[in-house]
């Protein structure tokens, strides 16, 4: 905990800011980047919410008050961006946003940076389907193995609701995923 | 009311405890993970998602990230809002003057304008301009019944030919609904 107190105060500091935030990405760019792909899908997008979300973190960094670990503050930066981002396009695109998320999901066999097979595909569009909060639960706690607690502080929401959010997560994909494959 | 709402709280409270009565197996909640886990076939996934990135990827991000933040830096100066004001407080005045000089010396011609001013010329390419968004009925409603005259029609001069290209492209069923 000392070492992150330490190493937010470098990030402040305008003397060593520059080599501090570049450390920062060097720690963080790939677990926001999966957790990033995991909401955009693709990689193209996620590429552009990834780099805004550092921008972001490092223009905020001042405002960083400690009330939460550094980690949590810049998951809940890439997790609005990203969201926001899905928004945006869905909106250009004229379509609801689970309307969007089901079509990318849908072309996924066509993008040259998914290698996964037809269960994956499946998965993905599984996900497509559930509410936007069960989908980040289950990102998160399924693929990114996040701790509750952690994923409490990220998504402002209580353990027990997580839980719950989780639960229904699975149930759904489960049942998608069998209904698909039979 | 809230005292008796409050009464009966502490009533419930007493013979209920804070329970609901509702209990779950031991360490559920702790076995829960893993009991969601095994609901999909982890081996068919295997946690992979299928999703991949271009080959060396993640090692240009840090350089083009922070390029991207100090050009960001560089390119947005900050200015104080005491500048801000300070810059624009010159040209205010300059503009609050020439507006004075504007309406105290050149503003001695005000005409009020009504629909009299307005040049025949005008109405007519406003409403042909319009014209397709104005049908007669529409027009009609406009048009106070009071200032109808019946001679105004009986009496008018209306040639033959316009009375025959009337009757020609008009349907049957139109003049069957004016006669009524």
């Amino acid at each position: 905990m000392t070492d992150e107190i330490l190493f937010i105060e470098q990030l402040k500091n305008v003397q060593t800011k520059e080599k501090a935030f570049r450390e920062l990405i060097k720690l963080y760019k790939e677990r926001l980047y999966w957790h990033i792909r995991k909401i955009v899908i693709s990689h193209d997008d996620a590429d552009d919410v990834l780099q805004n979300t550092f921008i972001k973190i490092f223009k905020n960094i001042d405002k960083f008050n400690q009330e939460s670990k550094l980690y949590s503050w810049m998951y809940r930066i890439a997790t609005n961006e990203s969201i926001t981002f899905i928004n945006k396009r869905a909106k250009q695109r004229n379509l609801d946003i689970t309307d969007y998320q089901k079509e990318i999901a849908s072309n996924l066999a066509d993008d040259d940076f998914f290698t996964g097979d037809e269960i994956q595909i499946i998965l993905q569009k599984a996900i497509a389907t559930l509410p936007q909060k069960q989908q980040l639960v289950f990102n998160m706690r399924y693929f990114d193995e996040l701790k509750y607690d952690e994923i409490s502080e990220i998504l402002e929401t209580s353990v027990g609701a997580l839980k719950a959010s989780y639960f229904h997560a699975v149930k759904k994909i489960e049942h998608y995923i069998k209904k698909e494959t039979n | 009311m809230e005292n008796k709402i409050k009464n009966s709280e502490t009533y419930l409270k007493s013979v209920l405890g804070k329970e609901n009565g509702f209990s779950v197996p031991k360490n559920y909640f702790e076995d829960l993970d893993e009991q969601i886990g095994l609901i999909i076939d982890k081996e068919k996934f295997s946690k992979k998602n299928g999703f991949s990135t271009p080959s060396n990827y993640f090692d240009a991000l840090e350089d083009k990230i922070v390029s991207r933040v100090i050009s960001k830096e560089k390119e947005t100066k900050v200015i104080s809002l005491r500048q801000r004001i300070l810059k624009v407080i010159p040209a205010a005045i300059a503009a609050s003057i020439a507006l004075f000089i504007s309406l105290t010396y050149f503003n001695t011609s005000n005409t009020e304008i009504n629909f009299d001013n307005l040049a025949q010329s005008e109405i007519e390419t406003w409403f042909l301009e319009s014209s397709s968004s104005l049908t007669i009925e529409s027009i009609a409603e406009f048009i106070p019944i009071e200032d109808l005259n019946m001679n105004d029609f009986s009496y008018a001069n209306i040639d033959d030919e316009v009375i025959e290209d009337y009757i020609i492209s008009n349907e049957n069923s139109t003049f069957l609904n004016e006669i009524k």
